[in-house]
């Protein structure tokens, strides 16, 4: 795949995701929905949305806006240096913890 | 200049520790400290380390570090040789960091955040981590942290970044 076609699908503004279920499936399904007044399409969203959210949380995924991602990657190209404050404290540290 | 009078010291939490008596201003890291931080020890889900001073029980502060993972949306190409062709990075978050409301001014916040972040070095030996994140709760946590060289993130400006290259320039 090239970089343009990844580009253009990741940012369409939807996107499809199918499941294939048992008919008896979809029958609960379609009838939690209505319970909820919601359509079928709609109760798997929010769960699948409910859910993500909290495996991403219990997995400590942390997530960050394109830019924030691109500053990331620049810090690994360019290291900074520890900054003199750091290098301040980490002296005093040394001299307060001579064996860690 | 020694602002903490008698020989510190640094040890992983255990029932030993006092954690009843500890209190600092955010009831939420007291709380994680007396309900969670050792159960979570346990279950390895998370890692806290006190600061001892003069009594082998009294926490004078902690802070506790666990793993994550930063998913990429995509690294450009030409970076993937340089860099990872992995799109998530393995990550040390501090999730907390405090020190007891009686212990204030004597400079052992400072203490903590090097401790944390060399720690987070260290085991970058055994499991890798390209970076440490923090979460600050506040805004005089966040202005802590930026005086120590994390970068806040844009989008999501409570939380932090340092690349573990630059803890790798400290501690060598």
């Amino acid at each position: 795949m090239t970089d343009s076609v990844e580009r253009s699908r990741t940012q369409a503004r939807t996107a499809r995701l199918e499941v294939r279920i048992t008919p008896a499936d979809k029958r609960l399904f379609a009838q939690a929905a209505e319970e909820r007044g919601m359509s079928a399409s709609e109760l798997a969203l929010s769960l699948i949305r409910r859910v993500t959210r909290k495996v991403g949380q219990r997995a400590r995924i942390l997530m960050y806006s394109k830019r924030d991602q691109d500053a990331l990657i620049a810090s690994l190209l360019e290291p900074t240096k520890p900054n003199s404050r750091l290098r301040r404290a980490n002296k005093r540290y040394k001299s307060s913890f001579p064996d860690e | 200049m020694t602002r903490v009078q008698s020989a510190p010291q640094f040890e992983l939490l255990t029932a030993q520790h006092d954690v009843e008596t500890f209190s600092c201003e955010q009831d939420s890291l007291n709380r994680f400290l007396r309900n969670r931080a050792l159960r979570d020890m346990r279950s390895k889900t998370s890692a806290t380390r006190v600061l001892l001073l003069d009594s082998p029980s009294e926490i004078v502060g902690y802070y506790t570090l666990c793993a994550a993972s930063i998913p990429f949306d995509r690294i450009p190409r030409a970076l993937t040789r340089k860099l990872t062709r992995y799109p998530t990075h393995p990550a040390t978050l501090l999730a907390r960091l405090a020190r007891d409301g009686r212990w204030r001014g004597k400079g052992i916040g400072e203490l903590l955040v090097v401790d944390a972040i060399r720690r987070a070095y260290t085991q970058t030996a055994h499991a890798g981590s390209t970076f440490i994140i923090v979460d600050a709760l506040n805004a005089e946590a966040l202005a802590f942290y930026r005086d120590f060289g994390f970068t806040p993130f844009q989008d999501t400006p409570s939380e932090l970044f340092m690349p573990m290259s630059t803890v790798e320039q400290l501690v060598r």
